[in-house]
């Protein structure tokens, strides 16, 4: 009995589907919107957890704090404090320092601006390279003055990765590096100036880096990690050693990325609530529409169920028929709903990526469906065919059958 | 599917002083006055009655659509007046069918599915019900027109669809009110002999309200009303 509703429903709705239609816009809009919205904040929120636990070596990181004036550097004595401690765990530690900023030359006097650094050789190994190699072991031994330099460089400078191997750049230490590895550019954002990665060996750059400190401190951790126990670790190795006793002395911060991703949690999950509140008004008058047209549908259809009564229909039968009906509407709209705010935010995403990422204001997002959000809506959608569907659906089934075929 | 015709003692419907009154307190007007009536299982009988008659809502109460307001109905032995309104759905559906002046058909629905409505309430298993629709159809000539759409078709052919919507589920009595109000005399002719060979045939008893002389002569007896009363 329920499939012969259903599609003697779907034949209802599409015999006046204009009318269909418009009944439906409440949901339409109101489940599109959500299903858009939360796609969209579940492809940032991936987007950037992808980025976060991709980007470095470890899930550990060690900064100093920010704006604090303090001769304490994070240099190579913190590492030796912390290999001391012997925190069960960590597999490492790998210093990263980056940001001074330097100019590359060509043999031609091609420039282009560079922010250069190095990293552990583990880590340039790491990279995806499109030309040559990484650093290798003879390299490091023999302290090559080689370099491994990232797609924007060597576009810029010698127009492409190929063209580019065998080269060599000068900085404006004045000192030559050839180039045996070109790597590809891994971040979210379109670079504006390039990347050189040194060997450490040459240590060039190891008495600045001691100086100045570190811009991080890597921790590689073991596999299966507890995290959360390794960072407390840490940072009480640190603070018994420098001896503060209180956190906030804390000239260095630990950090751990779960921490990060919790706090994207928590303002994501703040920001569907406060979504669903909206969408919640804007599915309740939805409702009340639906509950409108039924009613007039029940009263256009008098006759009809009078017949219906007389061929022996129960008043259960007659309720049950008009909340099929309303439940069809309304689910039939919330598909709609969805098909629009899965294309809508795709639409969005895909135009972001293509207009306003390769100006570097905005990175490049992955594309990501929150099927929470459409089972939800869904959901929420039949539900609101059931209510609002079943006061028209009791007033059909207690219509008196002779007033309703009264002979016109 | 022929229908075992068996003549039972009790007559099918006993009317005993039955009134209606409709309204209340200033306004009330008592439409029936006191009918008392019997129709025998396998009769075919018409009710006359010029418009004010009140066959109409005499026709109301025999289909348990209206509630009498005071007397007796009973219904094949069975004293219907005060069955509860499950009770009353469920003997519509298997015991009366109906067939009304305006066909009635649902125009959504194929000429199929029309017929297959009242299973659908009555719980008939979906392997008997293709077999009853048509042999109903078959009865009534019209097997060919199953897929079709009731608007598509004549006058004619729409009141022989709800004749075989009203046969569907064998019910014991039809009711049929001006079934041929909507048609020419030709068409007419032929609805009413359907009627008379359906009465034959199965020995389905049959109830035709009509104002028109010639209609009710196709039955075996005529029931006058006027004003509310019998007078024949």
């Amino acid at each position: 009995m329920i499939w012969e509703l259903i599609s003697e429903a779907l034949t209802t709705l599409r015999t006046n589907w204009m009318r269909t239609i418009l009944t439906m816009i409440g949901i339409i809009l109101g489940v599109a919107s959500v299903v858009a919205i939360m796609n969209l904040g579940q492809s940032a929120y991936t987007t950037a957890e992808e980025e976060i636990t991709d980007t470095g070596y470890g899930n550990i990181k060690i900064y100093k704090k920010d704006g604090l004036e303090t001769n304490l550097p994070l240099n190579q004595t913190v590492i030796n404090i912390l290999q001391e401690a012997e925190i069960e765990q960590v597999a490492g530690y790998e210093p990263q320092f980056y940001g001074f900023g330097a100019t590359a030359y060509n043999s031609d006097g091609d420039s282009v601006e560079m922010s250069g650094g190095y990293r552990g050789s583990r880590d340039v190994e790491k990279l995806t390279f499109l030309a040559g190699y990484p650093f290798s072991e003879d390299d490091i031994a023999e302290k090559s003055q080689v370099t491994v330099v990232d797609e924007y460089t060597a576009k810029e400078v010698f127009g492409s990765p190929e063209a580019a191997l065998g080269e060599t750049l000068r900085l404006n230490n004045g000192n030559l590096y050839r180039i045996i590895g070109v790597t590809k550019n891994e971040s979210l954002f379109e670079p504006s100036y390039g990347r050189m990665y040194l060997p450490k060996s040459l240590g060039e750059l190891e008495p600045l880096a001691q100086t100045y400190g570190y811009s991080y401190i890597d921790v590689n951790l073991k596999v299966g990690s507890d995290y959360e126990a390794v960072a407390e670790d840490i940072e009480q190795a640190l603070m018994d050693s420098y001896g503060f006793t209180d956190e906030d002395e804390m000239v260095f911060t630990v950090e751990n990325v779960k921490d990060i991703i919790a706090e994207l949690s928590v303002f994501f999950t703040a920001f569907s609530i406060g979504l669903s509140l909206i969408a919640a008004i804007s599915l309740l008058v939805g409702g009340v529409g639906i509950m409108n047209i039924m009613l007039v549908n029940v009263t256009e259809r008098t006759k009809e169920i009078g017949l219906m009564k007389a061929l022996g229909a129960q008043e259960k039968d007659i309720t049950f028929q008009f909340l099929i009906e309303a439940i069809v509407l309304t689910i039939c709209g919330g598909i709609i709903g969805v098909a629009i705010g899965v294309g809508g935010s795709f639409l969005i995403i895909w135009l972001s990526n293509t207009f306003v990422a390769p100006s570097g204001y905005l990175p490049k997002f992955n594309f990501v469906v929150s099927q929470q959000s459409i089972l939800v809506s869904l959901t929420v959608s039949m539900l609101i065919g059931l209510i609002f569907g079943s006061y028209p659906a009791k007033k059909a089934a207690r219509l008196d059958p002779v007033e309703a075929l009264r002979r016109d | 599917m022929k229908k075992v015709v068996t003549k039972k003692a009790n007559p099918l419907i006993e009317l005993k002083n039955l009134v209606k009154i409709y309204g209340e307190g200033e306004t009330a007007a008592e439409v029936l006055h006191g009918i008392s009536l019997k129709i025998n299982q396998g009769e075919m009988v018409a009710i006359m009655g010029t418009s004010g008659s009140g066959k109409s809502t005499l026709m109301n109460i025999l289909g348990t659509l209206d509630h009498l307001s005071s007397g007796d109905y009973f219904f094949a032995g069975k004293k219907i007046d005060d069955y509860k309104p499950e009770q009353l759905a469920r003997l519509r559906n298997r015991e009366i069918g109906f067939v009304f002046q305006s066909f009635n058909l649902l125009p959504r629905l194929t000429v199929e599915k029309n017929i297959e409505r009242p299973m659908l309430y009555g719980q008939v298993p979906k392997t008997e019900r293709q077999a009853r629709i048509n042999n109903v159809l078959e009865k009534v000539g019209l097997l060919d027109k199953k897929d079709k759409y009731p608007l598509k078709l004549s006058g004619g052919q729409q009141q022989r669809v709800a004749l075989a919507r009203a046969l569907v589920m064998q019910p014991n009595l039809i009711l049929a009110d001006e079934p041929t109000g909507a048609l020419d005399s030709k068409t007419a002719t032929m609805v009413m002999n359907e009627l008379k060979h359906i009465n034959q045939d199965t020995g389905t008893t049959i109830v035709i309200i009509t104002h028109d002389e010639r209609v009710a002569s196709f039955a075996q007896r005529t029931i006058h009303l006027q004003d509310g009363k019998i007078c024949s």
